[in-house]
């Protein structure tokens, strides 16, 4: 009998898990996937300037969170790009195993033809320089208007770890005393995110609801919103996203 | 209506006659599943709750705890071991006197009242830990919170941590200034700082991570709370109204984390791997590094020590530091809440026993 009741609970259970699957499914993706590509407009240069006017915050400093197993470079570069040409200065990208990070090449290289695109001769007003925690630069754009960061999982907690680590080390060469340590000296001691503000907003790709390791220190007050993926991303949904940010209202624990 | 009074922090008997059948079918159904062992909420929306219904704010937040009191039942119910909710926030002090001094009140009131309804506490098995800046709280505060605590100490049968006075970027500045003080005092050595170690500092060194974490009111934030925990911890904001959330919104959240349980898992697991992966590193490391500067001081041309039995020796001896050091650090914590306590139960405590290990 307890078999039978087992077996009919994980039925129903089972039940449950696909009527689930399936609304997400189609609440995320509607008929989309199944009829042809119904495309918006393109992005170009004069309409972001023309929607930026529309949004009534823009986020000082964008994360991007890829948790997909493929990365499309294309797609999160355009992502990037669009994001400059809305008047973004800060973005960042992390990726849960580092590939972005690891390949900045080639993120850099479809920076620049995306930049060609849509820009055009307005290329030089839209420079960027590439950031990374360790100490390898990948442009020396000195004075350059936005800044690009790559990011993995080692930025995270690791990152913490090194500033403990770095900390403990200065206590026992006498230079610093324990009770020296506040939030304020801990912010300038990280080394991920030097220079950076904390992000206002991370939109994170894909199906895993969780944050696989992103900063913990630096996504205190972030909002965090979702995109189902970031593959074949069209701009009039990125912008939906960043009109739920400029929608939202913070009251900091007040 | 009854003449007996319904215990306000474990509302059994309430819980009981308004459980209806579908309820008890669906918690059998998600049973059937995995169901998170950890879940940690942000009870947000009491004060728009209150303006919503107009009542007084205090109000609202009376009726938020009730329902915490409430959503505890559930989780017994589900055999969710732990849960951990976020109570009073640091940042909270800047709100206004009013509404500070009443959300105190209301922590003294419902902590005085858990010391005398011991009796369902001890017989749920329920162990209470606050955790915070304690020290920020008002002294009689404190004294409530540390009885509250040290009493049920030894219950296993479920764990219930309050952060009050909490956030999490306070959390872990402490946690490295406990191991600077470790260095200065000659207990740990810097090149023992590990992800471990600092987990360990954290207040919540003696809970699992949250396998779920649960913000109601559609916030999309964590507001300083948990921020290292709940790394690796699915994420659900549900748009409720805290004091209007129903078993059915806890449902929906424990399907959301079953949907999202195999990728978590997996990422945990490489996570966890890939940590212990960093550690043997890292004892190779300063282990060569030992021998070596031992070897300049001796000014010996070949090694008799094999390498491989040095870094187990090392390895060893690390251990044997971090345990010592965080024995000390429990010591330490354990020896303020008995500070707190009471004269009378004052000297009956074996400190070490305070918090329990398990």
């Amino acid at each position: 009998m307890a078999f039978y009741d087992g077996a009919v609970l994980k039925c129903v259970h089972a039940a449950l898990q696909l009527w689930t699957f399936l609304w997400t499914w189609f609440y995320l993706w509607g008929w989309k996937p199944l009829l042809s590509k119904v495309k918006g407009q393109k992005a170009t240069l004069s309409r972001c300037k023309e929607d930026r006017k529309s949004l009534q915050k823009l986020p000082c400093h964008l994360g991007l969170l890829v948790a997909e197993q493929k990365i499309s470079y294309g797609d999160v570069c355009s992502l990037m790009v669009w994001s400059m040409a809305l008047g973004i200065s800060y973005i960042s990208v992390y990726d849960w195993h580092g590939t972005l990070k690891k390949n900045a090449v080639l993120v850099k290289s479809h920076l620049d033809r995306l930049q060609e695109e849509i820009f055009g001769k307005d290329k030089s007003k839209y420079t960027f320089q590439l950031h990374q925690s360790s100490s390898k630069k990948h442009s020396s754009n000195e004075g350059a208007q936005v800044h690009i960061l790559l990011l993995s999982p080692s930025d995270g907690r690791l990152d913490l770890v090194r500033t403990a680590g770095d900390y403990c080390h200065a206590v026992a060469n006498r230079i610093l005393k324990p009770e020296d340590i506040s939030t304020d000296l801990v912010n300038s001691m990280l080394h991920s995110t030097k220079g950076f503000p904390d992000p206002d907003v991370l939109v994170r790709f894909g199906q895993i609801e969780s944050l696989l390791g992103y900063l913990p220190w630096q996504i205190r007050l972030t909002e965090i919103l979702s995109m189902p993926t970031h593959w074949g991303v069209g701009y009039e949904s990125f912008l939906d996203v960043l009109h739920q940010f400029a929608g939202t209202h913070q009251r900091f624990g007040k | 209506m009854t003449t007996t009074v319904d215990s306000e922090w474990f509302p059994e008997e309430k819980y009981r006659v308004q459980k209806t059948w579908l309820q008890s079918f669906c918690t059998r159904v998600l049973k059937t599943g995995p169901v998170p062992k950890h879940i940690a909420f942000i009870m947000d929306g009491n004060r728009r709750f209150a303006k919503k219904e107009s009542v007084e704010k205090a109000e609202g937040h009376r009726r938020g705890f009730d329902k915490m009191a409430e959503m505890l039942q559930w989780c017994l119910d589900f055999d969710i071991k732990e849960v951990t909710v976020y109570a009073f926030s640091t940042e909270n002090f800047k709100r206004s006197k009013e509404e500070v001094d009443g959300l105190m009140e209301l922590a003294r009131q419902k902590f005085a009242r858990l010391l005398q309804e011991k009796e369902q506490l001890m017989k749920h098995g329920v162990c209470i830990r606050v955790l915070g800046d304690l020290h920020l709280l008002p002294r009689d505060v404190q004294e409530v919170v540390a009885e509250a605590m040290y009493f049920s100490r030894n219950n296993t049968n479920a764990i219930l941590n309050v952060c009050l006075a909490y956030t999490s970027r306070n959390e872990i500045t402490n946690a490295m200034k406990e191991m600077a003080i470790g260095v200065d005092e000659g207990l740990l050595r810097p090149s023992d700082v590990s992800e471990e170690l600092l987990e360990k500092c954290l207040y919540t060194s003696h809970s699992p991570d949250p396998d779920l974490l649960l913000r109601t009111s559609g916030e999309v934030r964590l507001s300083d709370f948990l921020l290292w925990q709940s790394n690796y911890s699915v994420l659900s904001f549900i748009e409720v109204l805290w004091p209007e959330f129903t078993t059915w919104h806890l449902y929906s959240a424990i399907l959301h984390y079953q949907s999202n349980y195999a990728s978590i898992a997996a990422a945990r697991e490489a996570n966890k791997h890939e940590q212990a992966e960093r550690q043997q590193r890292s004892d190779l490391t300063c282990a060569v590094r030992e021998m070596e500067t031992r070897r300049e001081q001796s000014h010996e041309t070949s090694s008799s020590v094999n390498v491989q039995t040095h870094v187990q020796k090392y390895t060893q001896e690390r251990q044997a530091r971090v345990t010592k050091f965080l024995a000390h650090l429990e010591g330490k914590r354990a020896e303020y809440i008995t500070s707190l306590l009471p004269e009378t139960s004052n000297r009956e405590i074996p400190i070490a026993k305070l918090i329990p290990t398990c």
